[in-house]
């Protein structure tokens, strides 16, 4: 591999100690830069031969600390392996190294009329590899469907280094459903080194509509009626007041700022079903007394919401230094009287809460802010994270939508699983990797005495739900 | 778990199991039928311990030395409807078409549809494509979003939830879903509805070969549409004939309309009847099926259509049927016009062949018993790493290989009378 793409110094190592759940820190013992599946394959084989725990990485923007080496060893960097292998416009496939980057993708595909649909808000930044570790989504998942939906083949080294390909340019499963079972591993069960994915033709209208609701129940009773009425829009997302404020500030968007809940909503097809689309759309939003509606004229008009929905994490920025990031799943009829919980909870513990999310799924991203100096309010925010994480469950949710379990969520696993269930995935990791070294430490609960892990156990993470960036 | 005397009379004298009989004739087997979801656990560890090839499929079961079929008729409870959530939780020997009421009771469907008949077990089981709404997705697995299995040490597993985006752990839905029964028994499932369509409309006409021109407009029109339209499909016996299927608002219907036929040049529409036994055809009952799975292109169809014809010159006398933009080549052949083995094996071998080589593979569904080894040589990947990693998988979950199907062939079945005969 050459020594150039081999690190060990201690300032090299310090860039890979933390993914962007930066409360968790662990920095590799040594980090390995592959340019090739065979390099991946000889490592891996490596670390089998000697029983060295090995963890991927992908561009580290994972929320919920999984490409940590926990237990130390080596840390498989895929960045180098960022080749578009190719792109096949007819069958409507292409084929890349993991380490391509979202965008970079949809960039190669501009002029095929053809664009890959997964589009989390880290699009700019994250590689196919870790979408298809974590099973991303994104604002167009409510109708595209999440990345597992657009995987068609995987090329895999499995934990003995054994490489194995898997799946085709069909959907159509071959034998038991591997590559269903790898995406949304969390590196635990391989390292993926080459998908081929599903594109989909670009429609040939867009329009998004900008909607504000003077009360969370109108907006949480529009978003279950668009639902229901069968409409499937290409993107339903939420805002609530302080993140309308907090993005007007930051992006100077205009957003109107008189409004308890603001959803953004995106119809898209052809002309003829777009426009029976806003008929039926527009009678909901009145019908749910919506204050204002507003459609976006221009596709810039249209870029520039969804950049400013994309950026409403880092426009909290603005109020405190750091927020504690929550992703849960909740039926959607649940929305208005979890969102209500969630909001009584940032003031009994007196914390600020910021909610945008992906409405339409159910997926919500509870942003609590604060400021790590402050020790009290520290211990506030885990709190009132861990509560919010049981107002979800007690809905009838899970503890994850998109941002995975890795080390923050683990713990709760046993909320959501019975013993059995779990064991059936232990054994299953146990059949893919008996010893143990892909990854180690992420999503099955850490027992209790379990001192191998080389983090400190005083790291709140291992004690709370969460994760803060 | 031991079973106990007791709890094995209780569950003959309570008819859970009884003789099978076919026709007349009194087998060697028995006919599982449990009553709730404990029973089925039971029942799983008879079998385990007699070391009982067991399946949930009658024809599969027949085909077995001592076959305990496991039929799960009573299993139908709905267990939870979440109207407003377009979401249901029920158990899996529910028909396609008891489920099919009880939803439009609600003004809402399963998105795929399938014969009444039918159980929810097999389409989930086998992850069976429909032969609607194969333009838009198609496979039952992605609107699984939970799921009950009892595996064959007699737990009782569930996974997913009631909610429509879930990364909470391994996804066992997308695994177990078209696993066919063979790591253990799916007992309930939490599904992904839609509302029903305003409206449906079908469109029959008679179309030249595929290798003319017209199939080049049609297909990125069909991409362009594959929201509104639920199904299309080719299909050819004496000519060509083709189906499509659209579900939407009325109004919708007629630009669509105009549009296939501008791409059709014009086509003579088949009579309505020619179309309603298009949907009989699509469900493909007692057939025996190959179905070779390849990209959605066009060259990949045609190349794939030219082999079929070179390999089988003798195609017309048997149908074959295209489900176009799903990506789809069935050829479909009864039981009085099957091919001997000698003769279909090895174009089968090349059907398969070409078809891997463009990225795709070939399956045999349903066939006779002397096809079954090379089911599972065709069934199962090539590619000896992933296959290992499967049998080594299905050990973990079936380490006595009690469960059993036709579709997915583990081992060479020494449970089965092809094997103990030859
Ligand atoms: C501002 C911001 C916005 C975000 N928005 C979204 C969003 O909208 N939707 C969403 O789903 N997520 C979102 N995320 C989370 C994150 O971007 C995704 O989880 C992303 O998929 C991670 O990709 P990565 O390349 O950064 O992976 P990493 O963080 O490097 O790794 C993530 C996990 O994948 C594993 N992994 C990486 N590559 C491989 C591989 N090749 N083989 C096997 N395992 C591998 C790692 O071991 C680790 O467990 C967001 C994050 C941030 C910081």
């Amino acid at each position: 591999m050459g020594h150039r793409f081999v690190l060990d110094g201690p300032e090299e190592l310090i860039a890979y100690e933390c993914d962007a759940c930066l409360l968790i820190k662990n920095a590799p013992e040594i980090v390995v830069l592959p340019k090739t599946t065979q390099e991946v394959s000889q490592v891996v084989s490596f670390c089998h031969t000697h029983k060295i725990p090995f963890t991927a990485r992908g561009a580290g923007t994972g929320l919920s600390g999984g490409a940590l080496p926990l237990k130390g060893g080596v840390l498989i960097s895929l960045n180098r392996m960022d080749q578009i292998l190719e792109i096949d416009t007819e069958n409507h496939t292409a084929t890349v190294e993991v380490g391509v980057v979202n965008a970079h993708l949809n960039q190669a595909l501009e002029a095929t009329g053809l664009f890959y649909a997964p589009d989390p808000s880290s699009q700019s930044a994250c590689t196919l590899g870790g979408n298809i570790a974590e099973n991303a989504g994104g604002i167009h998942c409510i109708k595209y469907g999440v990345t597992t939906d657009h995987i068609l083949a995987l090329e895999v080294v499995l934990p003995d280094g054994k490489i194995t390909r898997l799946g085709g340019k069909t959907r159509s499963s071959h034998g038991l459903n591997l590559i269903g079972l790898l995406v949304g591993s969390e590196g635990t069960l391989g390292i993926i080194t080459q998908a081929t994915v599903q594109l989909t033709p670009k429609p040939t209208e867009i329009r998004a509509y900008l909607a504000t609701f003077s009360t969370i129940e109108s907006a949480g009773n529009a978003v279950s009626q668009i639902i229901a009425s069968g409409l499937i829009p290409s993107a339903l997302e939420f805002m609530d007041a302080f993140t309308v404020k907090a993005v007007n500030q930051a992006y100077d968007i205009g957003f109107p700022e008189d409004s308890e809940a603001v959803l953004l909503i995106e119809l898209d097809g052809t002309l003829h079903v777009v426009l029976d689309q806003e008929d039926r759309l527009m009678a909901i939003l009145s019908e749910n007394n919506a204050q204002q509606t507003r459609s976006a004229q221009t596709a810039e008009d249209r870029q520039a919401i969804w950049a400013a929905r994309k950026g409403a994490v880092a426009a909290y920025g603005r109020f405190q230094p750091a927020f504690y990031l929550h992703d849960t799943v909740i039926p959607r009829s649940e929305l208005t009287s979890v969102l209500k919980k969630i909001l009584a909870i940032g003031k009994k513990h007196q914390i600020l809460i910021g909610n945008v999310f992906h409405a339409g799924d159910g997926n919500l991203h509870p942003n609590i802010l604060f400021d790590p100096d402050d020790a009290d309010m520290l211990q506030r925010i885990l709190k009132g994270g861990e509560e919010i994480l049981d107002v979800c469950l007690q809905a009838g949710g899970v503890l994850s939508g998109e941002h995975g379990i890795g080390i923050e969520k683990s713990k709760y696993m046993s909320r959501l699983f019975s013993e059995a269930d779990l064991n059936k995935m232990k054994q299953i990791k146990a059949a893919f990797d008996p010893q143990q070294l892909s990854n180690p430490l992420k999503i099955f609960p850490i027992r209790a005495g379990c001192g191998e892990t080389h983090l400190s156990i005083s790291n709140p993470l291992l004690t709370t739900g969460g994760a803060w960036i | 778990m031991d079973l106990s005397t007791q709890e094995l009379e209780a569950l003959e004298s309570s008819s859970v199991i009884q003789p099978l009989s076919i026709g007349d004739i009194q087998t060697e087997g028995f006919i599982l039928t449990p009553n709730k979801v404990e029973q089925v656990a039971q029942l799983l560890h008879i079998s385990v311990q007699q070391k009982r090839p067991l399946s949930l499929n009658y024809n599969d079961a027949l085909l077995m030395e001592h076959p305990l079929w496991m039929n799960m008729k009573h299993l139908k409870t709905i267990r939870n409807h979440r109207i407003n959530d377009l979401i249901i939780t029920v158990e899996t020997g529910i028909t396609m078409g008891e489920l099919r009421q009880t939803l439009a009771s609600q003004g809402q469907q399963f998105p795929l549809s399938y014969p009444d008949d039918l159980l929810l077990a097999d389409v989930i089981a086998q992850d069976r494509p429909a032969a609607e709404t194969g333009l838009s997705g198609g496979y039952p697995r992605d609107y699984v979003l939970g799921l009950e299995m009892v595996t064959p040490d007699g737990e009782i597993t569930h996974y997913g939830g009631e909610v429509v985006k879930n990364v909470t752990g391994y996804d066992l839905n997308k695994f177990y879903t078209g696993s066919h029964h063979t790591l253990g028994v799916i007992t309930a499932v939490t599904l992904k509805l839609a509302p029903l369509p305003e409206a449906t409309q079908d469109w029959g006409f008679y179309v030249s070969s595929p290798h003319h021109p017209w199939l080049e407009d049609l297909l990125p029109w069909l991409h362009q549409h594959r929201h509104q339209l639920t199904a299309c499909e080719l299909f050819q016996k004496e000519s060509w004939a083709l189906w499509i299927r659209a579900q939407g608002t009325k109004n919708s219907f007629s630009t669509l309309e105009a549009e296939l036929k501008a791409c059709l040049g014009n086509p003579k529409p088949t009579s309505s009847q020619t179309t309603r036994s298009f949907l009989k055809r699509t469900h493909l009952d007692q057939s025996h099926l190959l179905r070779l799975t390849i990209p959605k292109g066009l060259s990949a169809l045609r190349k794939t259509l030219k082999e079929i014809e070179s390999l089988f010159p003798e195609v017309k006398s048997y149908p074959i049927q295209l489900r176009l933009a799903a990506g789809f080549v069935h050829l479909i052949w009864q039981p009085d016009n099957m091919p001997q083995l000698t003769k279909l094996k090895q174009p089968l071998k090349q059907l398969a062949k070409l078809a891997q080589n463009q990225g795709g593979h070939l399956q045999l569904l349903d066939f006779p018993s002397d096809f079954l080894s090379l089911t599972q040589k065709l069934n199962l990947p090539n590619d000896p790493v992933a296959q290992a990693l499967m049998y080594q998988l299905k050990a973990l979950y079936d380490p006595h290989n009690i469960l059993h199907s036709r579709h997915l062939v583990f081992s060479s079945p020494s449970h089965t009378k092809e094997s103990s005969s030859s």
